[in-house]
């Protein structure tokens, strides 16, 4: 412990004017997200344009600072004076991490509790998130960079190596053409992002422990090399069934799954029949609806669905998997649609034939709903459940209602509705929000999570927003089948039936 | 015999290039030791090694009976090492560097420290980065002789220092070491002739002798066979004989394992027509530079 302080009273000395610049610039981002909102139109204010700037500035100064520190006694390499003088390694590592919680760690908490205070939350209501927040930021902010640090003997080849990791990133998602991953912690996206997180602390465990204590800088960098790739991509391709069926492990018990049926509803037809759906085009494919129908749902229950998998099956036995993500949904008047792709080529040659349709559906009951009244021109409104909400004007004709929360994004699903004319956001009455996670905090660099935006450009009279809150109440997965079905029934865009195919 | 430094077939490689080859060196606790040789030889690499800074390729080093690869703090705190090109944290002054140490050395003794320091007139209260070479060489040596090291380990200590700095440090490393093991590599023999006990001479990665100073004067001679006509080479010419030359009647070698009653036998045996042989004593350049003639194969 003696030479745990005795190195970090060194550091902290060398390193006063660095540090200087990170805590101005922690004071400076607290300062911004305490007055800006968050930027998600074109009529952002310069405040929330530089506050969006901060959030990309911050973590490039955390990761200076962690670097500075580390290079301070730089792993790599032999002519390092402090290799030859005894020192502890386990104290040199813990000196490097109090450096850390000390000057990183502890300013942003402060820094949190300033934002929240200044947005109307008592942050100490928030205990757990505030801390598992700074735990979070320590391992998947911090940590990670110290450890890529050590692998380089100065800020040149970390910066370098820093650089890597967008390019990799770039390379993945769009030369490779693998799905672009956000860090959006909705339903059970908290399991891949956990995934993720493990990848991440095991490689950050492992070159720490490598470097410091046996100094093997060609196997830690090994390390870094396959650790990297492989927590951007666990995101991607973490598979989405096993992530909900780990989901459906985990709260088994909590509540009696409810006896569902879904079925083809075959009083309504598919395709371009159903009610102003927004359609969201995958490459080389054609989009098919299909009219659901749903029996043995509780009184005053939602559904919604998490994750479904759909196949198409042939007479003959053969199977074929839906493009992109499939969908269930229920549109303005509360009539439920399956919404999937597939792939034109194999569309073309399907339509005319009689096929089964087979979804293998992780499905969610929203329960417990409440509703409330947000005035139009209303600042930080508080919806039990959501978060705050502001429902303001902007300088054009644009409405823009918003809700933010601490730390994480709310279990509770919503949905807006405007008085005067009923809107709902992005793809009609997908609700927002519902996060399953157990955690109490997310990985933002702001403390203040968005938990509901949208943006309306309405030139009438507006009076109020409605927001309406559910609870998720209990996962279940159910298989269902829509038999004998011809695919061109269920077609959006029957132009499809003319291509040459 | 305890040895302070022992190292078995210790190799290393730096890709291609074979830095130091089946090095097998001991020295014994006590010694003021000699590592020679001409540059890229394998001194620093060795000093390396045995200090855990590099891992070696193939071999086994000890330092103070203990495996270099498992140095702990406890150990370090018992070596000293000073190297030429080691970086120093030189945002320090000399006297902070000296509180900054201090903690890490349970026998560190700061009277004994500001005591080296006046002796050598080192200025503590400039910043490292500030300070002469020389200086920053004596500064060096104050952070390692104070804690009263069993080993002190100097790599190329005196390289590019004036020569009243490079006796001042001398001066202070002998009034101060204490029955310590000193281990100095140099690729001049001259900074250390005058006080090293032991020597070792290392040439492209091989040890090609490692010895108590005062045998090695012994048995190295320089021979000079004069003949009644012009010499013919004998064609079993002897190992131990080196560099030789030869001019008209005479012939001039370098006896490597002289003894007084073995080798004037086996030069009457060698030649043939002798009129008379002399033995000279050698210096200790006069021996290195014989052996680093005869190692690069220019004699």
């Amino acid at each position: 412990m003696l030479h745990t302080l005795h190195i970090f009273k060194k550091d902290s000395r060398h390193l006063w004017k660095e540090i200087l610049v990170v805590t101005t610039m922690i004071a400076a981002f607290a300062y911004l997200d305490a007055r800006s909102r968050p930027i998600f139109t074109a009529y952002a204010l310069p405040i929330d344009r530089l506050d969006a700037i901060f959030h990309l500035l911050l973590p490039l100064a955390w990761w200076y600072l962690i670097a500075a520190v580390v290079h301070e006694e730089p792993i790599p390499g032999d002519r390092q004076f402090w290799l030859t003088r005894p020192y502890r390694r386990r104290s040199l590592l813990a000196a490097k991490v109090l450096f850390v919680l000390v000057f990183l760690n502890l300013p942003m908490l402060l820094a949190d509790c300033a934002i929240l205070a200044a947005h109307g939350f008592q942050a100490w209501s928030y205990l757990p998130g505030l801390l598992v927040r700074q735990l979070l930021l320590l391992l998947v902010w911090f940590l990670p960079f110290m450890a890529l640090a050590t692998v380089t003997e100065n800020l040149k080849q970390f910066l370098l190596l820093l650089a890597m990791i967008p390019v990799l990133y770039f390379i993945f998602t769009f030369v490779g053409r693998l799905p672009v991953f956000y860090l959006y912690w909705v339903r059970g996206e908290w399991i891949p992002i956990s995934a993720m997180i493990v990848v991440v602390f095991v490689g950050t465990l492992l070159i720490l422990r490598i470097q410091y204590l046996h100094r093997r800088t060609t196997l830690a960098r090994g390390i870094a090399i396959c650790a990297v790739p492989l927590a951007l991509m666990v995101p991607s391709f973490f598979p989405r069934p096993t992530a909900y069926a780990a989901q459906l492990a985990l709260t088994r018990g909590q509540a009696m799954p409810p006896s569902v049926v879904l079925g083809l509803d075959l009083s309504r037809r598919g395709g371009q029949d159903r009610n102003n759906l927004v359609t969201d085009g995958e490459p080389g494919a054609v989009e098919l609806d299909f009219p659901l129908r749903a029996t043995g749902i509780p009184q005053d229950l939602d559904l919604v669905a998490d994750h479904l998998a759909v196949k198409v099956r042939t007479p003959e036995g053969n199977s074929l998997s839906t493009a992109g993500r499939s969908l269930m949904f229920s549109d303005r008047h509360g009539q439920l649609w399956m919404k999937t792709h597939v792939d034109e080529r194999a569309f073309q040659k399907l339509r005319g034939t009689r096929v089964t349709v087979r979804t293998s559906a992780y499905l969610t009951l929203l329960g417990n709903s409440g509703a409330t009244l947000i005035p139009a021109g209303a600042k930080s409104v508080e919806v039990p459940g959501i978060g705050r909400c502001s429902f303001l004007h902007d300088n054009t004709n644009e409405w823009v209602l918003f809700c933010q929360a601490p730390f994480r994004q709310p279990a509770d699903f919503c949905k807006a509705i405007l008085v005067e004319s009923e809107i709902r956001r992005f793809n009609e009455s997908l609700p927002a929000g519902g996060s399953y996670s157990p955690y109490p905090a997310e990985l933002e660099v702001s403390p203040l999570v968005l938990t509901f935006n949208g943006a309306y450009g309405i030139s009438g009279p507006i009076r109020d927003a409605l927001m309406q809150t559910a609870k998720p109440l209990s996962h279940f997965h159910t298989d269902f089948e829509l038999p004998d079905v011809s695919l061109r029934d269920f077609l959006l865009d029957k132009q499809i039936l003319d291509s040459p195919f | 015999m305890s040895y302070a430094i022992k190292t078995e077939e210790l190799s290393k490689r730096y890709g291609r290039v074979q830095a130091l080859n089946g090095l097998n060196l001991k020295v014994p606790e006590g010694a003021i030791y000699a590592l020679v040789g001409p540059n890229g030889a394998g001194k620093t690499t060795t000093l390396k090694l045995l200090m855990n800074v590099l891992r070696p390729t193939s071999g086994n080093c000890e330092v103070l009976g203990v495996a270099s690869g498992t140095l702990g703090y406890e150990d370090l705190a018992a070596i000293g090492y000073v190297s030429e090109n080691q970086d120093v944290p030189d945002w320090m002054t000399g006297r902070y560097l000296l509180s900054y140490l201090r903690p890490f050395y349970p026998t560190w003794d700061d009277g004994l420290a500001y005591e080296i320091a006046r002796d050598l007139a080192l200025p503590l209260d400039q910043k490292i980065k500030t300070l002469s070479r020389g200086a920053r060489m004596k500064l060096a040596v104050v952070s390692s002789l104070t804690y009263r090291p069993r080993l002190i380990v100097l790599d190329e200590p005196f390289a590019g220092l004036d020569p009243v700095v490079r006796d001042q440090l001398i001066q202070t490393l002998l009034q101060r070491v204490e029955g310590a093991t000193v281990v100095i590599s140099s690729h001049d023999l001259h900074d250390l002739e005058s006080f090293v006990s032991h020597v070792g001479y290392l040439d492209r990665g091989r040890l090609c002798f490692s010895e108590e100073i005062s045998f090695l004067v012994e048995r190295f001679r320089e021979v000079e066979v004069t003949l009644e006509a012009t010499p013919r080479l004998p064609v079993n010419w002897p190992k131990n004989w080196i560099c030789p030359e030869s001019s008209s009647a005479v012939v001039h070698f370098i006896e490597t394992r002289f003894d007084s009653e073995s080798t004037p036998t086996e030069i009457n045996r060698c030649f043939v027509g002798l009129r008379n042989v002399s033995f000279t004593a050698m210096s200790l350049r006069a021996i290195f530079t014989a052996v680093a003639r005869s190692s690069s194969g220019t004699a």
